[in-house]
């Protein structure tokens, strides 16, 4: 540490400089207009050093939009000189390729912050636009293989110059997308979160002292690099590998290939994708900052929960990814549902591989992706468009001394639900249930978490949808004899009542009348089920999380179906005949 | 003779305040709280100060109660076996909560389970629509199942969250005629009573809490009416709400989720009725937590939603920020070698390391004892021991691990648990838009003055404010509490073309029911005051912000005036406004208020007494890593006029101020002890 770094300072402006991210948030949620941004909280803020580094983030956010946004900056600094950004200046951008975020409808606005006529540091938001325009409606369809099919793609250029929006740029984007009110009003909110950032950093400096400060900024990133490395030393080294697979590419269902190596050194973590399938057709691919986020998630949950998130603790990890593939897909590959599926899968992989190192700090397979529906089309109450866009949790992996969460949502996002009332008051949609996937957690010593279920019908005209979800096939797996959580599943009721069963990534027409039904998958169990404690299992088939018949099926538990007290001798009998052991 | 009397229970005691209206006296008294009987301790304080001045308990016309019941009930998971009743398809919406998770990056962290069990959510055919419409009817024969399954599980309160409730209660009033018919015994909670807002899962969750608490309030509330019959005392008895208004206890069994900040939002209201009118922000630091509230020109800053076991209560209610800091918080050394203060808390069993409890973990005030800030000898005025010797040690096993001094350790330990309060002063101040800067601190709690000081010159707020009895404060508040009622309804429109006579027929029937309720309080109508609002945002977005109504009945130009604070709001808040973006109304928001005669604080003429009377001590005081010399004063001693420079420590019965070198100290003619920084005085 260096001498002049008293421990406590350290403390409070790091503290000073998370409240700061966290403010930023509150603006960007208070003023947006998008249902996905001020109720589904489908953002994120930070604040950055000037080559880049993420100093602070915001405790409100996604790990997935946190993890891209250190590469966001880079490329637009690769584009201005920093003298070429003014005081004033908010600059936009929203192209994955060659580095950014992992789709287009994650719009970043950065602006600088200038003490005494020098950038100091720079402040950004990234937020999910439900529209950026393209070919469906939220701007995440199946059925495309060219990013230029996903949206508009807006390179690093200058919305605001010197605290005046350039209304022509505005212009370009809003007239290019479906929902034009709802992204001028979300832009606008970037903004304001920006601005706040900025005056709250300037009072820091103000009461710092310039050179103060960022010698404590320095050592907080340093700091925070010191920790994660104590973390790997504590590591076996080695090198682990582990793969696991995406079903499809919206074309086909052939299964695509992840494959991690973690490889173990004396304070270094590297992670290798060699051995991924080659990158595919449909918008499955992702981007290097993406997959590299991904890595930063796992690593520091797995070492380190507390450890307070900024660059430092990415300096020693690695990550390796071959050109071409699924991970690094050349341009013009599609991408726009890398975020949903594929960034869920690549945690997966890692928790594969870290279940060789140190099983006690995984989780079980979680629901494997972020199960999105998005339903637009216009609203025959004022003839305008409309988008609803949901991302829906699912059951989380059991752990080796609890269970999972029911219905949440895990790794890569963090977003809230949209309300039932909310959703029927703006969209022509009635929703007819939203609720537990009863038998949808993987059996266990401990359970998964339980898979979500939301019903909606149609009362508009008809619409297009999209939906993208992924294990389907291969379930969320369950470790140590824990057994796997239920798929997805996705099907259209038809008003006459013939149930049309959908693929787990499709992009299509919802008739009027027609009742859409989404189903996410559940959470993997972990150890034996024989040896739950039965009394958790009479307390979920009691809830209604399992029923009887998995009770007896999977736990080898044969419960009264009036009392659902425990029939010893029945259970005793099942376990003989079945040579279980208690 | 005429008497008022509040009583407000915290962890440690039970504090009483009389005030005697003929001869307009004020005197405290102070007990033992008896957490598992609260009302046993309310009933021992009432006993020894009605035989302490031979009081006729006729003479007692008003009682005024701050009340942790439905807290700790929450809290401590004990409320009533409760279930729900809510349409077919979305009894789970208490489980899944908002499907996010409460922290980023920890697979273990738990969300906290509802007050609801699954098993105890009952779904019902019925459906309506967000316009009211209904679309099904309600299945009344499902009723009767429903309540011989309540009957089976022996539930005793009853909760009913339907969709789009707020739009129609016609199905929730149906389920509760039937219930009153079938189940007498049972409370029942509805949702379009407790909160007739949009947005299901807020709703559901503040009706559960309401259900889940109320049987407990109630027998609670029951016990206290009874003690007090019993010793002959034939007042009202009134309980204090989280809006810093006081209602009938009739009122608070029907809607204890009113009184989830009953305590700390009478230390505001004291606060507030001391400084009239003044910039205020309040902090109360306890043992185990820290309250902040703002109050620009005395006016408390209130909020809509809070959350408790991360479960959502949607109530207005003053504004206060809590975070887990207080005199019992433990410090420790983290992973990467950094020290850490807090939310842990010793509690009051074992305490601090110092209180020769068997805790060996050291805390704030182990620290402060340390650092010779607490005297040894006069803790809570000598009633309870304290040993520095264990202090040291364990403040010692951590200084070890930081290779730094048992001094400078215990004084990080107060900057850090300092920092954390500040943070919890600027979340309030700062981040929505106030200047500490313009601001004076009123400081309370045991612990509050003891760090004022420094937290003060950290925020750059230039006056301290320790009023007569920081450690009695909430307990005088309630006796400055207004009759206040807080109503709403959700009413979506553009304010582009609103109709405002449906505006100003709301408002009529909610003033209305305003006049019925106070009417049942023994309130008339011309003491009553109404203050109308809407929440209001751009069409879009999701937030609101209040703009007040000045005219009686609204027309085209007080919508106007209206729409135009609106923007000047926004802009304020947020930055930027859009002035050609179109309004809406969210919510029509009615208060009404009926003041009570208060006590009459009289000033003091300034006395020439010696300040020498009241210097008691001096003491070593270690602070910015040096042993200073501090003079100490008792502050009992202490009269109007007189003054006190920096550096040094005044003491009292239930708690000690700490005065930096560069502040200075005066009595003002109320006896409150102002603090101010010299610096300011070009001294």
């Amino acid at each position: 540490m260096t001498k002049n770094i008293d421990i406590i300072t350290l403390s409070v402006i790091q503290n000073a400089l998370c409240s700061i991210s966290d403010e930023m948030s509150a603006a960007l949620i208070n003023t947006a207009y998008s249902t996905n941004i001020k109720d589904r909280r489908d953002c994120s803020c930070a604040i950055y050093k000037l080559n880049g580094e993420v100093i602070a983030q915001s405790e409100i956010g996604t790990p997935l939009h946190l993890g891209v946004m250190p590469a966001v900056v880079k490329t637009i600094l690769n584009k201005f000189k920093i003298s070429e950004i003014e005081p004033g200046d908010c600059i936009i951008m929203n192209e994955p390729y060659p580095a950014g975020p992992g789709h287009l409808n994650d719009i970043t606005i950065l602006s600088p912050v200038y003490f005494k006529d020098k950038m100091v540091v720079m402040v950004a938001n990234q937020a999910h636009h439900v529209d950026v325009g393209g070919y469906a409606p939220g701007s995440m369809p199946f059925g495309v293989s060219e990013i230029y099919q996903e949206g508009l793609q807006i390179p690093p250029v200058k919305i605001v110059k010197k605290n005046k929006i350039d209304e022509e740029i505005m212009s370009i984007i809003t007239d290019n997308v479906r929902t034009k009110i709802e992204c001028r009003g979300d832009l606008l909110a970037q903004i304001a979160a920006n601005n706040v950032g900025i005056k709250r950093i300037i009072e820091l400096i103000n009461k710092y002292g310039e050179k103060c400060l960022f010698e404590y900024i320095d050592e907080i990133l340093n700091y925070s690099e010191r920790r994660i490395k104590k973390g790997i030393e504590t590591l076996p080294k080695g090198s682990y590998s582990f793969e696991d697979f995406i079903e499809g590419d919206g074309f086909t269902d052939d299964l695509i290939r992840i494959k991690a190596t973690v490889e173990i050194h004396d304070n270094e973590i590297w992670v290798n994708f060699s051995g991924t399938s080659n990158q595919v057709k449909g918008p499955v691919n992702s981007r290097p900052p993406a997959v590299s986020a991904c890595v930063y998630y796992v690593i520091k949950s797995i070492l380190d929960p507390e450890l307070p998130p900024n660059s430092g603790a990415y300096r020693p990890i690695k990550v390796i990814i071959p050109e071409g593939t699924l991970l690094n897909s050349i341009f013009p590959a599609s991408i726009v549902h890398s975020n949903i599926n594929t960034s869920q899968r690549i945690v997966d992989v890692l928790l594969g591989a870290f279940k060789q190192i140190v099983p006690e700090r995984i989780v079980a397979a979680c629901s494997g992706s972020q199960n999105l529906l998005i339903i637009g089309g216009i609203d025959p109450k004022n003839g305008k468009p409309y988008t609803y866009i949901e991302t829906y949790g699912g059951g989380q992996g059991a752990m080796h001394n609890q269970d999972g969460m029911d219905a949440v949502h895990t790794h890569m996002t963090n977003t809230r639900n949209a309300p039932v009332e909310v959703i029927e008051t703006f969209y022509p949609l009635l929703i007819e249930k939203y609720g537990i996937v009863k038998d949808s957690s993987g059996s266990g010593k401990f359970r998964g978490g339980s898979g979500l279920i939301r019903k909606i019908i149609n009362l508009g005209n008809d619409a297009t949808i999209t939906f993208s979800s992924d294990r389907k096939k291969i379930k969320p797996w369950g470790v140590f004899k824990g057994m796997d959580g239920s798929g997805s599943n996705f099907h259209v009721i038809a008003k006459n009542g013939t149930i049309k069963k959908l693929s787990s990534k499709i992009t299509t027409t919802l008739h009027n009348g027609e009742e859409v039904v989404s189903i996410t998958p559940g959470g993997g169990g972990w150890g034996s089920p024989l040896e739950r404690d039965i009394e958790k299992i009479i307390k979920d088939a009691i809830d209604g999380f399992i029923s009887l018949k998995k009770a007896k099926d999977d736990y080898g538990v044969v419960l009264n179906p009036k009392t659902y007290k425990l029939d010893i001798k029945a259970t005793k009998k099942l376990r003989e005949e079945n040579n279980l052991n208690l | 003779m005429s008497y008022r009397i509040g009583v407000d229970i915290g962890g440690t005691f039970t504090d009483l305040v009389l005030f005697e209206e003929t001869n307009n006296e004020i005197f405290f008294h102070k007990v033992s709280s008896t957490p598992q009987n609260p009302e046993q301790g309310v009933m021992v304080c009432l006993k020894e100060i009605i035989d302490r001045f031979k009081i006729n308990p006729k003479d007692i016309k008003v009682f005024i109660h701050g009340s942790t019941v439905a807290t700790n009930t929450l809290i401590e998971n004990k409320g009533a076996k409760t279930a729900l009743i809510t349409t077919e398809g979305f009894k789970d919406i208490l489980t899944i909560g908002r499907q996010d998770r409460p922290k980023l990056y920890d697979f273990f962290i738990k969300r906290s389970e509802s007050v609801i069990p699954p098993h105890l959510r009952f779904e019902i055919p019925e459906r309506i629509l967000y316009t009211g419409k209904v679309l099904k009817d309600i299945d009344k024969k499902k009723i009767k199942n429903i309540i011989n399954k309540i009957k089976h599980h022996s539930v005793k309160s009853l909760s009913v969250c339907l969709l789009h409730s707020y739009a129609n209660s016609v199905h929730e009033k149906i389920i509760k005629d039937i219930i009153e018919k079938e189940l007498p015994d049972i409370y029942c909670s509805l949702s379009c009573d407790i909160l007739p807002e949009f947005k299901e899962y807020q709703r559901m969750s503040t009706t559960a809490i309401n259900a889940y608490v109320q049987p407990v309030m109630a027998n609670y509330i029951d016990k206290l009416n009874n003690g007090l019959k019993s010793m002959g005392i034939a007042s009202g008895l009134y309980i204090m709400q989280s809006n810093g208004g006081i209602m009938t206890s009739q009122n608070a069994q029907e809607k204890p989720i009113n009184t989830f900040l009953s305590g700390p939002a009478a230390g505001v209201q004291s606060a507030v009725y001391f400084t009239t009118f003044k910039n205020i922000i309040t902090i109360d630091m306890g043992g185990t937590s820290f309250d902040v509230c703002l109050a620009p020109e005395g006016k408390p800053k209130f909020a809509k939603v809070t959350e408790i076991n991360s479960q959502p209560i949607k109530v207005p209610h003053i504004d206060i920020h809590t975070i887990g800091a207080g005199g019992g918080s433990i410090a420790r050394v983290d992973k990467g070698g950094a020290l850490c203060v807090g939310p842990q808390s010793a509690g009051a069993n074992p305490g601090p390391a110092c209180y020769c409890r068997g805790g060996t973990e050291p805390t704030v005030t182990d620290a402060n004892l340390v650092l010779g800030r607490l005297n040894p000898e006069y803790f809570l005025g000598g009633r309870i021991k304290i040993d520095i010797g264990l202090a040291r040690e364990a403040i010692k096993r951590i200084a070890d691990i930081l290779k730094i001094s048992v001094e400078d350790t215990a004084e990080g330990i107060i900057k850090i648990v300092n920092a954390n309060m500040i943070r919890g002063i600027r979340f309030v101040s700062v981040e929505r838009g106030h200047d500490p800067r313009e601001f004076s601190l009123f400081c309370f709690g045991g612990n509050g003055p003891m760090h004022a000081s420094e937290i003060a010159a950290e925020l750059c707020i230039p006056e301290i404010i320790v009023p007569i009895g920081p450690g009695v404060n909430s307990a005088f508040g309630l006796l400055n509490s207004d009759f206040r009622h807080d109503y709403v309804k959700s009413y979506l429109k553009e304010t582009d073309g609103v109709n405002i006579n449906n505006l100003n027929r709301i408002f009529d029937s909610m003033e209305e029911l305003a006049y019925k309720q106070l009417k049942e309080e023994g309130i008339l109508k011309e003491s009553i005051k109404i203050i109308k609002s809407f929440d209001m945002r751009y069409a879009g977005q999701g937030y609101e912000l209040e703009t007040f109504i000045s005219d009686e009945k609204i027309n085209r130009n007080s919508l106007e005036n209206i729409i135009r604070d609106f923007h000047n709001q926004h802009f304020k808040r947020y930055g930027y406004d859009i002035q050609n973006g179109s309004t809406e109304i969210v919510n029509l928001r009615l208060v009404a208020v009926s003041t009570v005669p208060k006590p009459l604080i009289l000033k003091e003429s300034e006395a020439n007494s010696n300040i020498n009377n009241a210097l008691k001590d001096t003491r070593k005081v270690y602070l910015r890593g040096k042993w200073h010399d501090f003079l100490i004063y008792d502050r009992d001693k202490l009269n109007s006029g007189n003054m006190i420079k920096g550096p040094a420590i005044i003491e009292q019965m239930d708690s000690t101020t700490f005065l930096l070198p560069e502040q200075d100290l005066k009595i003002d003619e109320y006896k409150n002890m102002i603090i101010t920084f010299r610096s300011n005085k070009n001294d």
